[in-house]
């Protein structure tokens, strides 16, 4: 299949490799129906991607083009140097996931939506990394979140959970 | 710079900051907080229940139906902090649906003495918990427990820690899952015979050479006919030059043997270092119900370096006695991962 489009809601178009969209499940399903009503030899294909923004949906790309090259590169290298490319994977991986809690929000209901599981995974092992070690109040700022608890139910967690919280 | 000196510029710009302060968590699909908030530590999940109800209703009350397996992470360091009537208490609102005990009796990394101590304390809680989970299991929980011993494993014969029956006898009819992490061939007899009560057990994972007959023999000794999944962790020889053909010609088949339904057979090698490989695995293949074979950096066919990554090339395959018509799949591991064979 040739190269297809993928296009934000508002309105950029991005051309990739059917192969790198594949990793997106959403679309992959897309282009099997596709494939199967027209061919292999379908005309270049706009694929209106509504939920995602052009900046969000440029960076999930970013992600699936580093992803198809990492596996080609792990399936062509020998095995003395399967570390050595691991090793820039998980470098990759770090500098890409250094994003605002807005742009990571918005991230993750992209690999949400598109169900890119590499993606998605990074991404909610990165909104945990935002929860982990930090007080509830801290949590609450970084995430928009209103505290609603009474007085009496934040007692008895923190009764439940005192060698936790001391 | 013109949009944000002009007063309009200014206003969009505020517009826009309300916009993003209006973004929370909780806009996200509940299957993704569940997963965001799995990936917790216990101690901050904990934490997080304070953060709103949302959360703490997540946290306390999984729902079997949606939330069908939660991972406790029970290590010896955070056992050291917990009063136990306080875990009882955690554990009491958290039993339901799959349940897995990770690293339960983990004691890696301390000093002697503290081994010591924490191993002590180990035995207390196990003893008071492992029957207190059982109580508290709804009628169709399964639970795994992880029982593995870090890089300590001479704690088990140090302390005499014997896993008698009075550890497993009230556990037997819901334990489904034990990774045990202990040399097949130091298991006691009083461990073999508890291990015979697990009556449902269909995974085990334990460890051994295989490189003597004493040590499959020991597995052999296991009896039990329902295993489905057997994970065999320090698999093979330690030495480079000592071939397989014990363990995977003489240990493997009279372990099959006695696992009639076994489907999923997992070796692996924790050695970096290459061995010798002068048959193929006619064993595997003669098995009617085995439909998964793990290799894991256990043989590495002629490649590789020891690193701990196998490259299974056609030739490396060949030699296996893999490369025929029942190759159906092979999926290519990035390091450090299991390398699955189907056929």
């Amino acid at each position: 299949m040739p190269d297809i489009v993928l296009r934000s809601n508002d309105g950029a178009d991005h051309k990739i490799s059917a192969s790198t969209a594949r990793l997106s499940r959403t679309v992959a399903s897309l282009l099997q129906d596709l494939e199967a009503s027209k061919g292999e030899d379908a005309e270049l294909l706009i694929v209106p991607i509504p939920n995602v923004c052009n900046c969000t949906l440029k960076k999930v790309l970013d992600f699936c083009e580093q992803q198809r090259a990492f596996d080609d590169l792990v399936r062509a290298s020998p095995a003395a140097q399967q570390p050595e490319v691991t090793r820039k994977t998980q470098a990759w991986r770090e500098t890409y996931m250094k994003v605002s809690t807005d742009e990571l929000y918005h991230l993750v209901m992209a690999a949400h939506y598109l169900d890119v599981p590499g993606l998605l995974g990074l991404c909610t092992d990165a909104m945990a990394d935002h929860i982990r070690g930090k007080s509830p109040s801290q949590v609450r700022a970084c995430f928009g979140l209103k505290p609603n608890l009474s007085p009496e139910e934040e007692d008895d967690i923190r009764r439940s959970n005192l060698w936790a919280l001391s | 710079m013109e949009e944000s000196a002009s007063p309009a510029g200014v206003k969009q710009k505020l517009a826009r900051t309300d916009e993003r302060r209006c973004i929370s968590l909780l806009d996200l699909p509940e299957n993704l907080i569940i997963d965001i908030l799995r990936y917790l530590p216990t101690k901050s999940k904990c934490q997080a229940e304070l953060v709103c109800r949302t959360f703490r209703e997540i946290l306390s009350n999984p729902n079997p139906a949606d939330y069908v397996w939660d991972v406790l992470d029970v290590n010896a360091s955070v056992l050291q902090h917990i009063p136990l009537p306080a875990l009882h208490k955690w554990l009491l609102r958290r039993i339901q649906g799959v349940y897995v005990l990770r690293h339960f009796g983990s004691v890696g990394g301390k000093t002697a003495p503290a081994q010591e101590a924490l191993a002590k304390r180990f035995h207390h809680i196990a003893l008071t918990i492992l029957p207190l989970l059982s109580g508290l299991l709804a009628p169709e929980a399964v639970v795994e427990l992880d029982l593995r011993w870090g890089d300590t494993e001479g704690l088990f014969a140090s302390h005499q820690l014997e896993f008698e029956s009075q550890y497993w006898g009230s556990m037997a009819p819901v334990l489904t899952c034990l990774d045990l992490q202990v040399e097949a061939e130091k298991m006691t007899e009083g461990l073999s015979a508890a291990l015979c009560q697990l009556s449902v057990l269909n995974t085990l994972e334990l460890r051994s050479y295989l490189d003597a007959a004493e040590d499959f023999e020991a597995v052999v000794n296991l009896d039990l006919p329902r295993l489905e999944i057997l994970v065999i962790a320090d698999f093979g020889p330690t030495l480079q030059d000592v071939s397989l053909e014990l363990p995977l010609h003489e240990g493997i088949p009279k372990i099959l043997e006695q696992l009639p339904i076994l489907r999923t057979l997992s070796l692996r090698h924790n050695r970096k270092r290459l061995m010798h490989l002068d048959r193929p695995l006619d064993p595997f293949l003669d098995m009617p119900t085995l439909k998964f074979l793990e290799l894991f950096s256990c043989l590495h066919g002629g490649v590789g370096d020891g690193s701990g990554m196998c490259l299974w090339t056609p030739a490396a395959l060949k030699l296996l006695g893999l490369a025929d018509q029942r190759i159906m799949q092979m999926r290519l591991a990035p390091p450090g991962r299991t390398i699955t064979l189907r056929y």
